[in-house]
């Protein structure tokens, strides 16, 4: 019941936040709780493989990045009318969010299906270096790619094209992306719940067992590994909206990183936790920034204090207040 | 060719410079109970795990139906009606006594793709699900997170999930050890109202419960089989009296007691 009332109450303060902005005259803070929002999204997608499966990624990243280039790429040759690619046919850019978007979460499905049935081969440690492993191959792939940008990223003009919408208005826009991160909460909460969900819990706990069950786990770790990859890699096109750049930064350790340490904050295996996770990072980096450069070092202890005080992080605190 | 339902074929498996198991070679036929007694470390749990698909023979067979299952994976062999228990409890702490059954009733089902549908409320998995706690004695306990079942209680519910499967072929790898006298007594008439109906290769070092159930008993030994056939025949075996039952029967009012004092 208390976990019903923080969802609420999550996105009725952020579907709020606007009016913020709006109280201190200071438009930036639309642009901030935007990347609340789709680092809430990446967040949450993270949370299914990581909270739910027990499968520690430290490769998201590597979705975040091919949304992002993804959405990148197309409307970069939307805008010289260049050709994608010619051969066996050809395929042009795109400047359309119902486009690009879609084949974003596409490219980051696919890339996690294709990945998932080997790094699904190891456990543990193992399965964190080989995720870690091929985000940053594709780190290094984007970097090699002189025709979009390679070290210094790719700039965008202009926002994608919406029907009936102006994306280039920062509010119209932040509400578009709440309304994508609350349809996909809605996919991941139903889905833990469901028969898939149920598989991919019960492998967490005890893989033995569910074998001798008679469940096939990986393809069911697989298709979930597909579901949180197309959520983090519209996350990615998001981003690269938000920013009207792609870089290779969005590729690195330090955003996969970034994601899991969101995850543990905000409260592992409750999707909800995630996205206070993200609020709570973003405003605390942008609080300290102001004061020291090196905010990390303050950030270090609150994650330390969490992990010591609660086992579900910011959540686990919150329900625990609540519930009293 | 044989009637034999599952029939192992020279499994053969070593751990270093341990022989676990050794030839061995055993039929079980369509609702039969077969007692499966050794001293610990005879490699009676590595023979079932072999026979389940969880560890990979060294050589040998196991056919299934007169069909080679040597290969197949251990969920492919669920699937096809072998159903097992784990001599330590192995069930899922998280969940509740009820979704642990209704994980292995979903597991038969093969459709697990679902991603909208809330499984708790899908009575295509709850229904078999609590008929089964029912057929175990924990219908009472449904609604409970399985960490917080007492020992002898997860030793039910592993029975339970395995029993929802509707096995064909049931291994049971100590399914009495540590629970009390009532206990057992129930777990007994369970496994006794399966009879007939599914074949149970059982493990088991209480003797009441085995002489209660066997059709035939087989003995091993450092990896061996050394004696198989009717029960008394066996009680009598020179050489199981040596290697086990000799010393067991001296023991057997002791090890009931440290049993329940465990
Ligand atoms: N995974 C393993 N690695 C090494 N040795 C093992 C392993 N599993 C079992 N063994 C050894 O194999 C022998 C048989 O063990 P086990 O099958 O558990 O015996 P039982 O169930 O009859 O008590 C023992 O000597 C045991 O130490
Ligand atoms: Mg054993």
């Amino acid at each position: 019941m208390t976990r019903v009332l923080l969802i609420a109450a999550a996105f009725g303060l952020l579907a709020l936040s606007p009016l913020a902005a709006w109280l201190f005259d200071d438009p930036f803070l639309v642009t901030l709780f935007t990347r609340v929002v789709i680092l809430a999204l990446a967040a949450v997608a993270l949370d299914l493989v990581l909270g739910y499966g027990g499968l520690v990624s430290l490769g998201h990243a590597a979705f975040l990045g091919i949304g992002a280039y993804t959405a990148g790429i197309l409307a970069s040759h939307a805008f010289d009318g260049s050709a994608f690619m010619t051969w066996p046919f050809e395929i042009g850019g795109s400047a359309q969010a119902l486009v690009t978007w879609p084949l974003a979460m596409l490219t980051g499905g696919l890339l996690a299906a294709v990945l998932a049935p080997i790094c699904l081969r190891t456990a543990g440690v193992h399965f964190i270096m080989i995720t870690l492993a091929f985000a940053q191959m594709l780190y290094y792939f984007f970097i090699s790619l002189p025709r979009y940008g390679g070290e210094d990223g790719l700039v965008l003009f202009a926002r994608a094209e919406f029907p009936g919408l102006d994306l280039g208005d920062d509010v119209t826009f932040f509400y578009l992306c709440l309304i994508l991160l609350g349809g996909y909460f809605l996919l991941a909460r139903r889905l833990v719940a469901a028969r898939l969900g149920m598989v991919l819990r019960g492998a967490k706990q005890n893989p033995g067992r569910m074998a001798a069950l008679g469940f096939p786990l990986r393809r069911y770790q697989l298709a979930v590994y597909a579901i949180s990859g197309a959520g983090t890699a519209l996350a990615g096109a998001l981003q690269a909206e938000l920013d009207l750049f792609v870089s290779p930064t969005l590729l690195s350790w330090h955003q996969s990183g970034e994601l899991v340490v969101i995850v543990l904050l905000g409260g592992m295996g409750t999707l909800i936790g995630p996205v206070f996770g993200a609020a709570a990072l973003v405003l605390l980096e942008e609080v300290l920034g102001r004061f020291t450069e090196h905010w990390m070092f303050v950030l270090g202890p609150i994650l330390v204090l969490v992990a010591l005080f609660s086992r579900r992080g910011l959540l686990g605190w919150l329900e625990a207040r609540l519930s009293r | 060719m044989t009637a034999a339902l599952l029939s192992v074929r020279g499994l053969c498996k070593s751990f270093g410079a341990v022989v676990a198991s050794e030839a061995v070679t055993l039929d079980l036929t369509a609702g039969e109970c077969l007692a499966l007694i050794g001293p610990n470390g005879a490699g009676k749990s590595t023979l079932l795990a072999q026979l389940a698909g969880a560890l990979a023979p060294d050589a040998g067979q196991v056919l299934f139906e007169d069909r080679d299952i040597s290969r197949l994976p251990a969920h492919a062999r669920a699937l096809a009606g072998l159903g097992r228990t784990f001599q330590t409890s192995s069930i899922f702490p998280e969940f509740t006594v009820l979704q642990n059954v209704m994980l292995s009733v979903q597991a038969q089902s093969r459709r697990s793709f679902g991603l909208w549908r809330p499984a708790g409320g899908d009575v295509r998995l709850t229904a078999p699900a609590r008929a089964a706690l029912e057929a175990v004695g924990l219908d009472q306990r449904a609604g409970l997170p399985a960490a917080e079942l007492a020992h002898g209680e997860q030793r039910q519910l592993e029975l339970a999930m395995t029993l929802a499967a509707e096995p064909r072929v049931l291994l049971l790898d100590e399914p009495m050890a540590g629970m009390a006298g009532a206990d057992s007594q129930r777990m007994i008439e369970v496994l006794r109202g399966l009879k007939g109906r599914v074949a149970l290769l059982l493990v088991e070092h209480d003797m009441d419960a085995v002489f209660a159930l066997a059709d035939r008993i087989a003995v091993m030994s450092l990896g061996r089989v050394i004696a198989e056939g009717p029960p008394a025949a066996v009680r009598d075996d020179p050489a199981v009296r040596e290697a086990y039952l000799g010393e067991s029967e001296d023991q057997t009012g002791e090890g009931e007691a440290t049993d329940a004092a465990s």
